[in-house]
């Protein structure tokens, strides 16, 4: 082959690669079905191949084993045939460091367009042994190595890296091991089909609420008081900024409250697409972003208008999210903004 | 140690430590320089590891590479054979851990520890070489297990146990390996020439007076079990080598036809059946009592078709015999031999004599022989002379200069064997009777516990043979005259107190009793593993009931013997182990769990001990306070920390003992 078709060569070789790990993968797929968790790793879903490593041993192996025949040393072959059964044990200990293990999907938490989704597992031993160095991977993802005692759970959590707002979905969960001698690589891929949100990025700018559309009209110059101006206390929600946890009165009582602020139920913010400052879709949604990353921060009441879809008032984490959702999935209606 | 220290770094200690392990075999036998060049370099990379010394470059490595290359070209001339390709692995090993970063970097260097540990096992295959060797495998393994690990994973188990583990397991499957891979019956390729490490008393030519000190070994030479009684002491002549041309300093072999014809025995001395088990010699003799009349290979190793016997009843193999080697024969060491016709260039060359050679023991034979009536009375004054004059047997001669057969006859008239059988050689020789010189092995220490022969390499001798036209070749041992006792007792026999080998201590009676039976051990493991051969598969085949060629019948061996392995492998992986203090207490509880999970009370997956122990005391009031207490202790000794193995012990004890007797009888009410 000429130089000038080396490139060429090496692009084929790739997709020729990857054309045949995307056919084994959907035959793994066929085989064992999407996965619901948790998924244990049977026989039937362990994958084990020899490594370099492995192939240079079985090599090494073999040169002895040509050395004492000829030498007809005894001693000689009972060396390589001792080395050839740690080999061939490390091959069984491979494949049982995965066999058994129970993997558990757990919280997803949906990122910030820009900073990595995380996906959290429970890997857990219930067969009494621990297992060694396994490395999870997801397509695109960085992997994580972590060691399982004997009977125990580690979790792990692997990072996706986003770019823009929508979706981040892991098909495929990888769990891979070359304990212990490097000699083989056994793997079993987790069908998960796990999907996120990714939130829009909020803009770096910590846009006014111009567009709060209070019928009083005043929202930015509305007094700002401090928390102590509080006007009763309310049961805890999930959200609630844990400064404004009443702990005198948990102290006493053993109960989480908050305290409300006077602000609190005066003044609700509503953001509204159609007044918020922008240039385009994007920028139009990073601020609105922001002003729902900040209210929520703030612990105020707010509500979001998109074209085709609104949200009414709330503070609570879950609308939060259901605000930020909408804004990460919003398509702009063709002809809208702008 | 800062944190950020590579921990590949500090588990170089493993690696490093396994190839020092393993060059230490080499010790004996490889240039110093070399092996003292590897720990220097092992040294230096450990303390950099620790100290954070950088490594060298790439340029200084490759200078230090071709230097020390052409240290081991000049030392072997070669970088062939066994000896060169030792060196240099030693050398390779050396400059590898000057260049090792990677985990793979590490496992290059276990593999050249591995190969070093083959080489020390070609080198000599004792039973201490193959302990040695394994214990290097498995502290290397334990390195290649250290250097494999993730290289921010905290080593929660030690990795020379795991490494153990490993190898115990596999210990079924080597097992079945040793016993059905087919061994060869030749060589792959010609072994490279050693004859220096050729360990035995024997040489193949003899130059008396040359060597000061006849270095004395009690390494066995070969063994020798009997049908029945083995013959007396005196009778014991193990023949090697004969040696006929003498330049009036060396005695040579000479180029023999090979393939002569068993002598015919006439008479019935009494015949001995006997099995040799030879040590290798790196030589192409084997010795048999003489006499030899029939004899064949019981290994089928090397010895097969091409094993001859040649004229001066000698039995050479075109082969050097380079492993253990097992034959047997019959021999009638008292029993007269036919006549054979001396051809006119044989008779020529059994009576050569260089000219200018031993003017004075000429005219001394010229005299003894002069009124002689025939050649055994001449023989019998030239005995007689040896003992009547002040000769004397030691192992510390002096050395013999120009015309070493006068000096030694006149002058010195102290020496062993060799000077001994090539004086005596000499003289016959002068007086016209053919002689020659048979060197071999006389002797032998009955081995009560193994019930065979040993013959030693320090039991090597020389003695002459002389023929006669009605006997053919007579055998006369010169030594036997001078000191009897060398023949009846053996060599200590016949040196003077002061002078005899090894010191009290080793002479003890139960001393030697333990020697005894350390060779007994010795034979048996000869037997058993190192004379392995395709014979012996042959008969495991046999004794498994194979009827069918051995070449399939080891195939399916190694299959049947894979699978069987397999099995075995999964039962003791299985085994129940001790495990971790945290795994003994996990396991004692999951234990108790198990008991009530099996009466009904399956602990919920969220569960902890102490909801669950309560949950199943509020249901079941007869288990509560049992159950109370275990759960207690379960969570002291799992999450208290610092829990003593006696507590451990005692926990586990109890959750073994724990029934859950209300469970079970709630059960049954239900």
């Amino acid at each position: 082959m000429s130089a000038p078709d080396a490139p060429h060569a090496t692009a084929l070789r790739t997709r020729l690669r990857t054309a045949a790990a995307r056919r084994v993968q959907s035959w793994s797929k066929r085989r064992t079905g999407v996965d619901v968790s948790p998924v244990t790793l049977t026989r039937r879903r362990v994958y084990i191949v020899p490594t370099g490593l492995g192939f240079t041993y079985a090599a090494m192996l073999f040169a002895m084993l040509l050395a004492g025949l000829n030498y007809g040393n005894n001693l000689a072959l009972i060396l390589t045939f001792v080395l050839t059964a740690t080999g061939w044990v490390a091959m069984h200990e491979c494949h049982r460091n995965l066999l058994g293990l129970r993997i558990v999907t757990g919280a997803i938490r949906p990122p910030f367009a820009g900073q990595p989704a995380e996906f959290s597992y429970q890997l857990t031993d219930a067969d009494g042994r621990s297992r060694y160095d396994l490395t999870l991977t997801a397509s695109g993802a960085a992997g994580a190595t972590v060691s399982v005692a004997a009977h125990g759970a580690v979790a792990v959590t692997v990072q996706l890296p986003t770019r823009v707002r929508g979706h981040a979905r892991i098909d495929r969960l990888k769990v891979e091991s070359r304990f212990p001698l490097g000699f083989c690589r056994a793997w079993s891929w987790l069908h998960v089909e796990q999907d996120c949100i990714v939130y829009p990025h909020p803009s770096r700018a910590s846009v006014p609420p111009a567009g709060a559309a209070d019928s009083e009209g005043d929202g930015p110059s509305r007094p700002q008081r401090g928390d102590d101006d509080w006007n009763g206390l309310r049961d805890y929600q999930a959200g609630d900024p844990v400064r404004r946890i009443a702990w005198k009165a948990y102290a006493r009582s053993g109960a989480l409250l908050v305290k409300e602020l006077d602000r609190d139920a005066a003044v609700p913010l509503l953001f509204d697409w159609d007044t918020v400052d922008g240039t385009g879709t994007e920028d139009r949604i990073s601020r609105l972003t922001r002003l729902v990353v900040d209210a929520a921060a703030r612990g105020d009441a707010y509500g979001l208008r998109l074209p085709g879809a609104s949200l009414a008032l709330g503070r609570s984490a879950t609308h939060r999210h259901q605000c930020l959702a909408l804004l990460a999935l919003f398509r702009a209606p063709p002809g809208g903004a702008a | 140690m800062t944190a950020d220290v590579n921990p590949l770094e500090r588990r170089l200690v493993w690696t490093c430590g396994g190839v020092a392990l393993a060059a230490t075999a080499h010790l004996g036998h490889a240039p110093l320089w070399i092996i003292a060049f590897l720990y220097a370099s092992l040294s230096v990379r450990v303390l950099g590891a620790q100290r954070g010394w950088g490594l060298p470059s790439r340029w200084t490595l490759v200078a230090i590479v071709l230097l020390v290359t052409a240290a081991i070209l000049v030392s072997y001339r070669t970088l062939n054979g066994l000896q060169a390709g030792t060196a240099l692995l030693v050398a390779m090993a050396a400059l590898k851990v000057q260049e090792s970063r990677t985990a793979r970097d590490h496992a290059v260097l276990v593999f050249i520890g591995y190969f070093l540990c083959l080489a020390s096992l070609l080198y000599e295959a004792s039973v201490l070489r193959l302990v040695h060797a394994l214990v290097t495998v498995w502290l290397l393994t334990a390195a290649l297990l250290g250097a494999q690990r993730a290289p921010d994973a905290v080593l929660p188990v030690s990795v020379s146990r795991l490494s153990g583990r490993i190898l115990a397991l596999g210990l079924p499957l080597t097992l079945i390996l040793f016993v059905f891979v087919p061994r060869l019956e030749g060589h792959f390729w010609a072994l490279p020439n050693s004859t220096d490490e050729a360990k035995t008393g024997i040489s193949e030519e003899m130059t008396p007076g040359a060597i000061a000190h006849l270095a004395q070994s009690d390494e066995p030479a070969f063994r020798v079990r009997f049908d029945g009684q083995p013959p007396p002491r005196e009778l014991r002549y193990w023949r090697a080598l004969v040696l006929e041309d003498f330049d009036g300093r060396t005695w040579r072999r000479p180029a023999l036809p090979l393939g002569g014809p068993p002598p015919q025995v006439i008479g019935s001395g009494s015949e001995y059946h006997y099995v040799v088990s030879l040590e290798p010699t790196q030589q192409s003799w084997l010795p048999v009592l003489d006499h030899l009349l029939a004899w064949h290979d019981v290994t089928a190793q090397r010895l097969r078709d091409d094993t001859l016997l040649n004229m001066d009843n000698v039995s050479a193999t075109p082969a050097r015999i380079t492993s253990l080697t097992n034959f047997s024969a019959t021999s009638a060491p008292s029993a007269q031999v036919s006549p054979e016709t001396l051809g006119r260039t044989e008779a020529a060359r059994a009576l050569r004599l260089p000219n200018a050679v031993a003017p004075r023991a000429r005219q001394l034979a010229a005299m003894l022989s002069a009124d002689a009536p025939d050649g055994h009375v001449y023989i019998d004054r030239v005995l007689a002379r040896f003992r009547a004059e002040p000769f004397t047997y030691t192992l510390d001669p002096p050395l013999l200069g120009k015309d070493p057969v006068d000096e030694f006859l006149f002058d010195t008239r102290a020496g062993f064997c060799e000077h001994y059988a090539s004086a005596f050689t000499v003289l016959m020789r002068a007086a016209g009777l053919p002689a020659r010189v048979v060197i071999g092995f006389q002797g032998g220490d009955p081995n009560i516990y193994g019930g065979y022969l040993l013959v030693r390499q320090s039991h090597a001798h020389a003695w002459s043979e002389v023929w006669f036209a009605q006997e053919g070749w007579v055998r006369v041992d010169p030594t036997a005259a001078i000191a009897p006792e060398r023949i009846r007792s053996g060599l200590d026999g016949a040196l003077p107190l002061g002078a005899r080998r090894g010191n009290g201590l080793l002479n003890l009676p139960w001393v030697l009793k333990a020697r005894e039976a350390y060779d007994a051990v010795r034979a048996g493991w000869n037997q058993a593993v190192v004379g392995f051969s395709s014979a012996q598969q042959a008969s495991v085949l046999d004794h498994l009931g194979w009827t069918g060629s051995p070449v399939l019948g080891l195939a399916v061996g190694l299959s049947v013997g894979f699978a069987i392995a397999g099995v075995a492998l999964y039962a003791l992986q299985n085994l129940r182990r001790r495990g971790s203090n945290t795994d003994r207490v996990t396991r004692a509880w999951a234990r108790i769990c198990a008991r009530l999970a099996a009466v009904g009370w399956p602990r919920d997956l969220a569960e902890g001990a102490l909801d669950y122990s309560q949950r199943v005391g509020r249901s079941l009031p007869g288990e509560a306070v049992a159950l109370a207490a275990l759960a207690d202790t379960y969570m002291r000794l799992r999450y208290g920390g610092n829990a003593t193995a006696a507590q451990i012990a005692a926990f586990s004890a109890a959750a073994r003992r724990y029934r859950p007797w209300a469970a079970r009888s709630a059960l049954r009410r239900r």
